[in-house]
């Protein structure tokens, strides 16, 4: 960190391989603890020898005081100069001066011991210690009880005491040189165990370095900080490796995507100087990459935009402001062939480090461009066909309205013709009856005109005119009755009465009356229906459906069988009728099922289905009677219309 | 040194006055008190010699001996261990047993005799000036070399239960006498 700023020499030291800087640490280390250890050790050694001395110093004095004292309070001075000469056997105590407590001054010299070069001085120190380089002097008080009798003065040479200072600080650095050299030596085997890791982990990080081979591992190290570094560092390399593979892929993805866009991708550089191009740019612009990538994009723009180009990208770099940038729009692009083209055209942004980059998508949309024309054109001739098949439509409907007017007056034509078919019998028979009476008439007035008339003829005569008026009576008869029920069909069916009506009976006239139909063929109506239902409303519409519904059946239902049984049931569930009709027949096909009701739908067209039939019904329920058609069937069973109306029908409808 | 300060002031007096011999005389009495007041200081005594921890210590001493007065003037004032000195002047042969210390200078000879025999082993320190040891005597003051000696009698002062300071014995001419 600070490592710049060190001198010259520290900047050495860094330079040093990290084995020597480890060895120098530890010997600079080494070195000053011991030899700060050395001099602690000496100056402790020196104060302690000071105190030491002066201390035995003391004590001897005391001690020679002790032994004075005697001599000298009885003034006796041999004894007390034998008492001092008793120091001799000490070699270091250089003088030992008594003296007596002298009115005047300090003292008085009473008897003294001095090796050569000493002499006592006529007065004792004042101090009680006093210690120069040479001799250290201790003056001590002589004392009988509480009376001091006089004062001693010990000096002792320090010169034995500098030598064995001098001894001690040469042993110190004996044995300090000895340590650091023993340090040095155990340094130098141990900067082996910390450098070595370190030398692999520097040689493994070189290697990948230098070969991207980031499958190389650094072996197993212990479990220290390096170990620990060459732990992370394989996992760094294991993190780099799965990274790189990663780049990998998604550089990868990224470049089937921008190779296989159907858009033309561009970057751009903040100048303005293409950097990718990807195929699609290649087929719609016609340029090879290396003829574009590096040249400024305002080759792919015709005149006035490329002139514009640059000032555009340095506008939006100073000031911000976009035009075409994070928003999509048309612009003309120009081809190597010098053609100019529509183009959809992107920009976004992006900043890599610190460079921005711009990536244009681009479309030609000139495809789009003729279909979007031809689209127009096509539109509007599309909103005419449109009028004019809404024209048709209302055609079709009012088509279709008359052709449901004309089926219900064929479904009319058809009752009448029946009618007429019904009443011709009974009518022919009476003519034939009246005829023959007639006849007979003629031959009775002839025989009696000629007077041949027996009376046997006559009663044959009168026996053949009743017979015959009896026949022509019933056959009227008949025909009166059947002309009643028709004309309430029709004339229900034709005027749309409404009434109130019980619906058994008139179930039952109108089977009777499409009774024509039933003729040589071997189909059944059973009428299934309560005595006392009443409805109120139009019974021709019901008249009309249950027709149809019959006409339906026999046209459709028994292609080969002439024994059909056809049931109409009825019943109240609460407010509304349910008028079940159902047949035995083939039933029909499921996909036919919902087309059944629609109008004009048949699959007997060419034999005489006019589609209307089921139809008509459908209209007549839902719009006249208020109600709803149901078509149930299988093939092979059958089918069932289940209507539904309300018992009391609204009093309007409209037909 | 002080008895040479004395001898030099001495010196200078006798120089100077006819009554130098005088001079001499009176430094020899003012000595001989000093060695008392050292003996006493280097004695000790047993407990039961005194009636009280700071009962005095009592110097007695013939009425008329010359030493007498300086010996009242060296111990004015002092005291040793606690216990002020005491000088009782006594007339004759009686009354020595309950001092501490028997100072017996210019006596007669029969009555040093009889006051040291009477004193044996009675926890008295007897200081005197015979010419020979005495066998009851435990100091005994002589002059050698002009100078002021003593001698100690360790079987006298053992029978006295007196202990004597080393370094006094140390400066004494020690005699064994029975």
């Amino acid at each position: 960190m600070n490592a710049r700023r060190h001198s010259p020499r520290w900047r050495r030291l860094d330079d040093l391989p990290i084995r020597s800087k480890l060895l120098v640490l530890i010997l600079l280390s080494s070195g000053v603890g011991l030899v700060v250890a050395a001099c602690i050790l000496i100056a402790f050694a020196s104060s302690a020898l000071r105190t030491s001395t002066v201390r035995d110093l003391q004590t001897l004095a005391a001690i020679m005081a002790d032994s004075s004292v005697a001599a000298l309070v009885f003034g006796d001075t041999q004894a007390a100069t034998d008492t001092l000469d008793s120091l001799r056997a000490h070699p270091d105590i250089a003088r030992a001066c008594l003296y007596s407590p002298a009115a005047t001054s300090g003292g008085a010299l009473f008897a003294h011991y001095a090796r050569e070069g000493a002499q006592c001085p006529a007065t004792p120190d004042p101090h009680s210690l006093r210690q120069d380089s040479q001799w250290l002097t201790v003056v001590a008080p002589v004392r009988l009880g509480d009376e001091v009798a006089g004062t001693l003065q010990l000096t002792q040479d320090l010169a034995r005491q500098r030598r064995v200072l001098w001894l001690l600080a040469q042993v110190a650095l004996g044995i300090g040189g000895v340590s650091f050299m023993l340090s040095a030596a155990v340094a130098w085997a141990m900067q082996r165990a910390i450098t070595g890791p370190l030398m692999r982990l520097a040689q493994a990080a070189q290697h990948v370095t230098e070969t991207r081979d980031y499958t190389l591992r650094v072996g197993p190290a212990g479990k220290d900080e390096v170990g620990r570094l060459i732990d992370d560092f394989n996992q760094m390399l294991d993190q780099v490796k799965l990274r790189e593979t990663a780049l990998h892929d998604s550089a990868a993805r990224l470049r089937a995507i921008v190779d296989t866009a159907v858009d033309g991708i561009i970057t751009i550089d903040s100048r303005g100087h293409i950097e990718s191009f990807n195929p699609a740019a290649e087929f719609i612009f016609g340029y090879a990459p290396d003829e574009v990538v590096g040249r400024n994009v305002s080759m792919l723009m015709p005149a006035p935009y490329r002139q514009e180009h640059d000032g555009y990208l340095t506008n939006y770099l100073s000031t911000g402001i976009k035009k075409i940038i994070g928003s999509g729009r048309e612009v003309v692009g120009l081809r190597k062939d010098g053609t100019s083209f529509p183009m959809e055209l992107a920009v976004s942004d992006m900043s890599i480090g610190s460079q921005r980059k711009f990536t244009g998508l681009v479309r030609d949309i000139t495809a789009r461009k003729r279909t979007e024309s031809e689209l127009r054109r096509l539109n509007l001739s599309l909103e005419s066909q449109v009028t004019e098949t809404r024209q048709a439509l209302n055609q079709l409907r009012d088509a279709q309205t008359q052709l449901v007017q004309s089926e219900k007056l064929a479904s009319l034509g058809s009752l009448v013709a029946g009618m007429a078919h019904e009443i011709n019998t009974p009518l022919g028979i009476g003519v034939s009856a009246a005829s023959t009476l007639q006849v007979l008439a003629e031959q009775i007035r002839e025989r009696h005109d000629s007077g041949e008339m027996t009376r046997s003829d006559l009663k044959r005569f009168v026996q053949a005119a009743i017979d015959s008026s009896d026949l022509v009576l019933k056959n009227l008869q008949r025909a009166a009755d059947l002309m009643q029920s028709f004309k309430q069909v029709t004339v229900d069916q034709a005027s749309g009465e409404r009434r109130r009506f019980a619906l058994k009976p008139y179930l039952d006239e109108v089977i009777t009356s499409l009774s024509p139909k039933f003729k040589g063929n071997q189909h059944r109506v059973r009428v299934n229906c309560p005595d006392d239902l009443v409805v109120d409303g139009y019974p021709g519409a019901v008249a009309q459906i249950v027709t149809n519904f019959i006409t339906n059946s026999m046209m459709h239902a028994y292609p080969e069988r002439k024994d059909g049984q056809m049931e109409i049931g009825a019943s109240i569930q609460g407010d509304d009728v349910v008028l079940a009709y159902r047949d035995d027949g083939v039933g029909i096909e499921p996909a036919n099922l919902g087309r059944v009701l629609d109008p004009f739908f048949t699959t007997r067209r060419g034999t005489g289905g006019s589609g209307l039939g089921l139809h008509v019904v459908y209209n007549l329920v839902t719009q006249r009677l208020g109600g709803t058609v149901q078509v149930k069937s299988e093939p092979g069973n059958g089918a069932e219309f289940i209507v539904r109306f309300p018992v009391r029908q609204p009093a309007q409808v409209a037909a | 040194m002080r008895r040479t300060r004395w001898a030099a002031m001495v010196l200078a007096v006798a120089l100077c006055w006819p009554a130098a011999l005088l001079a001499e005389e009176l430094l020899e009495r003012k000595l001989k008190a000093a060695f008392v007041y050292n003996f006493a200081r280097l004695t000790t005594w047993p407990a039961t010699a005194f009636a009280g921890p700071a009962m005095p210590l009592e110097t007695c001493i013939l009425e008329h001996d010359p030493v007498a007065p300086a010996l009242q003037e060296a111990f004015a004032g002092k005291a040793v261990e606690g216990r002020p000195l005491a000088v009782r002047r006594l007339a004759g042969a009686a009354g020595w047993d309950s001092c501490h210390i028997a100072y017996l200078g210019a006596v007669p000879p029969e009555l040093a005799r009889d006051v040291l025999r009477a004193l044996a082993g009675r926890r008295v320190l007897t200081v005197h000036e015979q010419g020979a040891a005495q066998a009851d005597g435990v100091i005994r003051l002589f002059p050698a070399d002009r100078k002021l000696r003593f001698e100690v009698n360790q079987a006298a002062a053992d029978r006295a239960q007196l202990r004597l300071n080393a370094r006094l014995m140390a400066l004494a001419v020690v005699v064994k006498a029975p």
